[in-house]
């Protein structure tokens, strides 16, 4: 047995630390993003919504802590994850909106290979993009159908009592403010937005545009608090869609 | 960020709010459905006039092949080569063209 038999090891096993090492960092690194993340938008929910989370309802509300423990270790009810690069959030409990269902995705930080592979392909191949760092939140509203949907007031109506409620119903319609850049992307992928026309309108900043059915739908939708929205949150914006179709052409 | 997502959440209130539009507003926007409508219900009907022939040529080819078992050897070959032949007829059909 001599010191020279062993020289492989002396490259492997540096090696093996380094991807463990890497690993651990990486995904450290995007649960800390991902707490950051819930840190600051996890107020806005509890102020808006019932039940922020996976728990289920509590009783006694109390006001979660989204900074408590580690800066890496996430408050598990309300932003679970998926996979070390997706993390995902879930709130319901209000008027008008039956839940809200929140994802983020990130870079494989602790994949590098992985990394560079997906990144080669996104500029190889124009239908699969390089996977960008995004958050994506879908607001399923009641539409009118509390009724069905939310169990005390499917009681009420069994029961037969008055249902006295202003109706959360709406015209349906398509209509999204986008960033020009993944306006192309957006509308060859979904079929909601292939039934818009795009315009600028002077309202909104340039790098954004509007994706609409109808000019009088835009001038509804296009608030001035919208548009305060949109430029104080920036070219970070890849779209805001509301939409009464599915995002896949329907066969029936 | 914070705005434009409390704006999102609340997007919901003003859509029931404001999201009534008149009639010839939406006229557009029905009139887009429809279409889509009636484009999607062409497509299945071509979807289903295809399978219906490819049905009906399935029948076609079991019904001969039933045919061929039945005979004999000789009886067969008959059969063969006068399939053959009225398929190179069919073909050459297809080929001459008006002068």
């Amino acid at each position: 047995m001599y010191l020279q038999d062993f020289y492989a090891e002396f490259f492997i096993i540096p090696f093996i630390v380094l991807v463990v090492v890497l690993h651990v960092w990486g995904s450290r690194k995007n649960k800390r993003k991902a707490k950051a993340w819930i840190g600051a938008m996890g107020p806005v929910l509890q102020k808006e919504f019932a039940c922020v989370g996976f728990e289920g309802k509590k009783t006694d509300f109390k006001e979660m802590d989204f900074t408590a423990g580690a800066s890496h270790v996430l408050p598990g009810e309300a932003i679970k994850e998926r996979s070390s690069s997706e993390f995902i959030a879930y709130a319901t409990g209000r008027a008008n909106i039956a839940f809200v269902d929140i994802k983020l995705t990130m870079s494989k930080r602790f994949n590098p290979i992985q990394r560079f592979s997906e990144t080669a392909m996104g500029f190889l191949f124009e239908s699969m993009p390089a996977p960008k760092e995004r958050m994506e939140a879908t607001s399923f509203v009641f539409d009118g159908r509390e009724g069905e949907i939310v169990p005390s007031l499917m009681r009420a109506a069994a029961e037969g009592k008055p249902q006295e409620r202003f109706s959360s119903k709406y015209d349906g319609f398509v209509w999204a403010i986008v960033h020009k850049e993944a306006m192309k992307q957006l509308r060859d992928g979904r079929y909601d937005l292939s039934l818009t026309t795009t315009r600028d309108h002077a309202k909104l900043p340039d790098w954004a545009t509007v994706m609409s059915e109808s000019a009088e739908i835009t001038e509804t939708m296009l608030t001035p608090e919208l548009c305060k929205a949109v430029e104080s949150a920036g070219e970070n914006l890849e779209a805001l869609v509301v939409s009464d179709q599915p995002i896949d052409q329907p066969k029936t | 960020m914070t705005p434009l997502f409390t704006y999102f959440i609340r997007l919901a209130d003003i859509l029931s709010e404001k999201g009534h539009f008149r009639p010839d507003a939406m006229k557009r926007v029905k009139a887009t459905r429809e279409e889509e409508i009636k484009k999607i219900k062409k497509a299945d009907e071509t979807e289903k006039n295809e399978e219906r022939r490819a049905e009906k040529e399935k029948e076609k080819r079991r019904e001969r092949d039933e045919k061929v078992r039945g005979m004999s050897t000789e009886q067969q070959r008959k059969f063969l080569e006068k399939e053959r032949a009225s398929d190179m007829r069919k073909s050459q059909k297809g080929k001459t063209m008006r002068a």
